[in-house]
């Protein structure tokens, strides 16, 4: 359910910026997202939903093509900046909990290959 | 046939925040205070609103805005307690988006209430993903669904500024350790307050009940 909303959201982000190319392209190649890997997302999930979502529309047969990011961080406490593993928030080198993150939220549309 | 890549970068959340950020200029217009209550399907949200409802009613001048996929069933509990009420149907969807609350606030008498609370879609993902122009997240976890929830559902208990544990009456019938739960939630998120309630009997209500009107400045 939850990489079905994600999938929405990328149709209509992919709407937009299709509709504004010019001139108009004549179908759509593949689309590259960025997914930062604090969404959870099953990969198969999303590229299920995402040919469930675009059959029948101009998109079809279009590849979905998924550029997932790192949870990273920097602890407020010490010097420390890296990769967290779970336990998620919690600083690797002094233990403290309260890790600020740098990457790992990204949700966006990168690029799109259309067809001219 | 040619192809053409064309880099864009477009945040898939751009939309739905926009409209967040039209909420919170409203909210602050009115002086209200908006919570998320975010939580599995059973938590007992609707529960503990209906357990607060009276009690808190005496402090701040609240309204529900109620998020199910479907039915209205949860909007007839809260009317019962005459608190003003709205129900969100999203329609198969896993969580509010912000346009719709936005909507259902502007629906609403804005200038009779100090703080609105938002029942969200039953589910411990999505909802913690899509800001509504809330100034804070509640996680809401009930003790049968186990003691590990906060370890496999970080961004809710990173995300929220508080969390309930409800049900806390069924400890003695299921194997669940309080402690070690209290202590995954504070590896993930260290300050927050954790309120431990039978919304059925009233256990730890007031305690809430406290610290949401001080939240609200009441
Ligand atoms: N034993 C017990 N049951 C509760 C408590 N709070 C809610 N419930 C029950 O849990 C079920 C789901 O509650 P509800 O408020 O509808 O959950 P929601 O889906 O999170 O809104 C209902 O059968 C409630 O009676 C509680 O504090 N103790
Ligand atoms: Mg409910
Ligand atoms: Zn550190």
């Amino acid at each position: 359910m939850h990489e079905f909303s994600i999938c929405s959201l990328l149709i209509k982000a992919l709407d937009h910026e299709y509709d504004a190319i010019q001139p108009p392209p004549t179908g759509l190649k593949s689309v590259t997202v960025m997914v930062g890997e604090l969404h959870q997302i099953v990969p198969d999930y999303l590229l299920g939903a995402f040919t469930a979502l675009t059959a029948d529309t101009r998109y079809e047969g279009a590849e979905l093509k998924l550029e997932f990011t790192a949870i990273t961080g920097s602890c407020s406490a010490c010097e420390w900046q890296g990769t967290i593993q779970p336990p998620l928030f919690v600083c690797p080198s002094c233990d403290q909990v309260g890790v600020d993150l740098i990457t790992g939220k990204e949700l966006f549309l990168q690029s799109l290959e259309v067809k001219t | 046939m040619t192809t053409q890549e064309i880099k864009v970068y477009r945040d898939l959340m751009g939309a739905n925040e926009e409209w967040a950020a039209k909420t919170r200029d409203l909210l602050a217009e009115k002086d209200i205070y908006m919570l998320n209550l975010i939580g599995s399907p059973g938590a007992g949200k609707t529960a503990l609103l209906e357990g607060l409802g009276a009690q808190l009613g005496e402090k701040v001048r609240f309204a529900v805005l109620e998020g199910d996929v479907e039915t209205t069933n949860d909007a007839v509990r809260i009317a019962k307690l005459g608190v003003p009420v709205s129900q969100l149907l999203s329609g198969g969807s896993c969580h509010l988006e912000a346009k719709m609350v936005h909507h259902a606030l502007l629906d609403m008498d804005l200038d009779a209430l100090d703080m609105v609370v938002v029942e969200n879609v039953g589910n411990m993902v999505c909802p913690a993903e899509f800001d509504i122009g809330e100034h804070i997240k509640i996680a809401v976890l009930s003790i049968p669904e186990g003691d590990d929830k906060p370890q496999k559902y970080p961004l809710l208990f990173h995300e929220s500024n508080a969390a309930i544990l409800t049900k806390v009456d069924l400890l003695p019938h299921i194997p669940f350790d309080i402690e070690a739960c209290k202590g995954h939630i504070k590896k993930i998120n260290a300050q927050i307050p954790i309120f431990e309630v039978c919304a059925l009997k009233g256990d730890g209500l007031a305690e809430l009940i406290a610290w949401l009107s001080d939240r609200a400045g009441a």
